[in-house]
C-alpha cells in the first residue's frame, strides 16, 4: 500500500506513471466520444420541440459537468497538497486551472449559441449560466494569483489556499444566484420546456460525459508531466533523463 | 499581555487615522460619485432611479470599500511594521483580528453617514434607512473579511488589481441578499430573514478569515 501510493506522489514515478495512463485515457476517451457522437448526431431522434438544434447539448452539458467537476479536482488536489505536503499535487493543481477554464469557457459559448435560436438572445440572465461566469472568472483569478508570484512554493500555497475559498464560496454564489433568479425571471427557464430525456437522447450523453472525463484526465495527465519536468529541472532524475534522450538522437 | 496589545494597536490605529491627512474621505467621494455617475447615465426620472438604487447603493459602497482595503496591510507590509507586529505578538491571530474590525468600523461609518444623502439622491423612501444601514454594516463585514484575507495572500504582488479581481466575484452573494433587502423595505416588506442571512454570513467569513489572513501572511513575510 505505501509503495504503491508512493509511486503516485514522487515526481519521477508520477512522471512515467502518467505517460502510461494518458495514453489509455486519451484511447478511451476518444473511442467513447466517436461513438457518442454518432449516437447523438446520427441515431437519436430529433426533438419535437427544437428540432436537430438540441444536439449542442452533447458538447455543452459534459462541458459544463466539467467545469465543475475539474474544479473540485483541483481543490482537491490543493488540499492533498497543503495538508500532506506534496508537490506533485501542487502540479497537478496548477495545470488543471487552466484546462476547467476552457471547459467553462466552452459551457458559455456553446450555451450562447444554444440560446440564440431557442431564446433569441445570446445570454439570458439564467442562473446556471450567470454561476457558470462566475466560475470562469474564479478560475481566472486562480491563474493570475499563481502568476503574480516569483517563487513556485509561494505560488503553490497562495493558490491552494484560494482554492480552497472557492471551495467555500461557490456553493453560496450558486445557491444566492439561483435564488435570486427563481425570483426575477423563472418564466424564460420554464421556456426552455425540458422535457425530461429519453433513453435514445440520454445514452449518448452519459458516454459523451464519461468521454470527456477521459479526455480531461489525459491532458491533465500529459500537462501534469511537462509541469514536473519544468519544476524539477534542477533535480538528478530530470537531468538524467535529458541526458537519455540526447543519447538516443 | 494581550490587552495592553490591544491598547496599543487601537492607539496606533486612531492615530494613524486622524493623522491620514483626510485619506479616510476619499472612500466617501468615490461612494458619491459612483452614484452621480449612474444617475447621469440614465434619464433621472424618480421610478427609473428607485428601481436601480438597490444595485447603485450597494455596487457604490463595495468599490469604496474596495479603495479602503487597497491600504488594509500594504502599507505597515512594506514598511516592516507587520512583521514586527506578528513576531511580537503573543496571539497574533487575535491581533489581526482585531485590526480588521478597527479598520471596517472607521471606513463604514462616514460611508454610512452618507447614506441618508444617497437614499435622498436616488429618490427613495428615509424608511429604507434603517434595514438598508443593517444590510450594509453586515454585508460590508462579509466583504471587508474576505478582502483582508485575500490582500494577505497577494501581499507581495504591487498591483491592486488583482487583489479586486480575485474579491469581486465572491461579492455575488451580498449584492444579490443586500440590494433584495433595499428593494423589499422600500415596498414596506418583512426584510429580517434577509439581514440575518447577511449576519450569519458575516460570522461565517469572520471564523474563517483569520485563518486564511495569517495563513497568507505568514507565506508573504518569509
Amino acid at each position: 500500500m505505501k509503495k504503491w501510493f508512493h509511486q503516485w506522489v514522487s515526481p519521477p514515478h508520477l512522471y512515467e506513471r502518467a505517460d502510461r495512463y494518458a495514453k489509455v485515457f486519451l484511447f478511451l476517451a476518444i473511442a467513447s466520444i466517436l461513438v457518442a457522437l454518432y449516437g447523438g448526431l446520427v441515431l437519436a431522434p430529433a426533438d419535437y420541440q427544437q428540432g436537430d438544434a438540441f444536439r449542442i447539448i452533447y458538447v455543452h452539458v459534459p462541458s459544463a459537468w466539467l467545469s465543475m467537476f475539474a474544479y473540485a479536482f483541483m481543490a482537491g488536489a490543493s488540499f492533498v497538497a497543503l495538508v500532506w505536503r506534496f508537490s506533485a499535487a501542487h502540479a497537478v493543481a496548477t495545470v488543471i486551472a487552466p484546462i476547467g477554464a476552457v471547459f467553462t469557457l466552452l459551457c458559455l459559448l456553446t450555451g450562447s449559441l444554444w440560446g440564440k435560436p431557442m431564446w433569441g438572445t445570446w445570454w439570458e440572465w439564467d442562473a446556471r449560466m450567470t454561476s457558470e461566469l462566475v466560475l470562469l472568472l474564479i478560475y481566472l483569478g486562480y491563474i493570475a494569483l499563481r502568476l503574480s508570484f516569483e517563487e513556485q512554493a509561494k505560488a503553490d500555497k497562495a493558490a491552494a489556499i484560494f482554492a480552497l475559498i472557492g471551495v467555500v464560496n461557490l456553493p453560496i454564489i450558486h445557491y444566492s444566484v439561483y435564488w435570486w433568479n427563481t425570483l426575477h425571471q423563472g418564466a424564460t427557464v420554464s421556456k426552455i420546456g425540458k422535457p425530461s430525456i429519453t433513453w435514445d437522447m440520454g445514452w449518448p450523453l452519459l458516454l459523451m460525459t464519461i468521454g470527456f472525463m477521459l479526455f480531461f484526465g489525459a491532458i491533465t495527465l500529459m500537462a501534469t508531466r511537462g509541469e514536473l519536468l519544468s519544476r524539477e529541472r534542477r533535480t538528478k532524475w530530470v537531468k538524467e533523463l535529458v541526458d537519455i534522450n540526447r543519447g538516443v538522437n | 499581555m494581550l490587552l495592553s496589545e490591544l491598547k496599543t494597536l487601537y492607539k496606533l490605529e486612531w492615530r494613524q487615522f486622524s493623522r491620514s491627512q483626510g485619506q479616510w474621505l476619499f472612500p466617501v467621494m468615490l461612494f458619491i460619485l459612483v452614484i452621480v455617475l449612474f444617475t447621469v447615465g440614465i434619464d433621472p426620472e424618480a421610478h427609473r432611479l428607485q428601481q436601480m438604487a438597490p444595485a447603485v447603493i450597494w455596487c457604490a459602497f463595495l468599490l469604496s470599500l474596495l479603495l479602503a482595503l487597497d491600504h488594509m496591510w500594504r502599507d505597515d507590509y512594506q514598511n516592516g511594521v507587520l512583521e514586527q507586529m506578528l513576531l511580537h505578538s503573543e496571539s497574533p491571530l487575535q491581533l489581526l483580528l482585531h485590526r480588521v474590525v478597527v479598520r471596517w468600523v472607521l471606513s463604514i461609518v462616514p460611508l454610512l453617514l452618507c447614506l441618508p444623502l444617497a437614499i435622498s439622491m436616488l429618490q427613495m423612501p428615509m424608511t429604507i434607512f434603517m434595514p438598508s444601514l443593517l444590510a450594509l454594516a453586515a454585508g460590508s463585514f462579509v466583504f471587508w473579511s474576505l478582502g483582508s484575507a485575500l490582500s494577505a495572500l497577494t501581499l507581495n504582488d504591487r498591483r491592486p488589481a488583482l487583489m479586486s479581481l480575485l474579491l469581486l466575484p465572491m461579492a455575488v452573494p451580498i449584492v444579490i441578499f443586500g440590494s433584495r433587502v433595499i428593494k423589499q423595505s422600500a415596498m414596506g416588506e418583512s426584510v429580517s430573514g434577509l439581514v440575518l442571512m447577511l449576519v450569519g454570513l458575516s460570522i461565517l467569513s469572520l471564523s474563517i478569515t483569520p485563518w486564511i489572513m495569517f495563513a497568507g501572511m505568514r507565506l508573504n513575510l518569509d
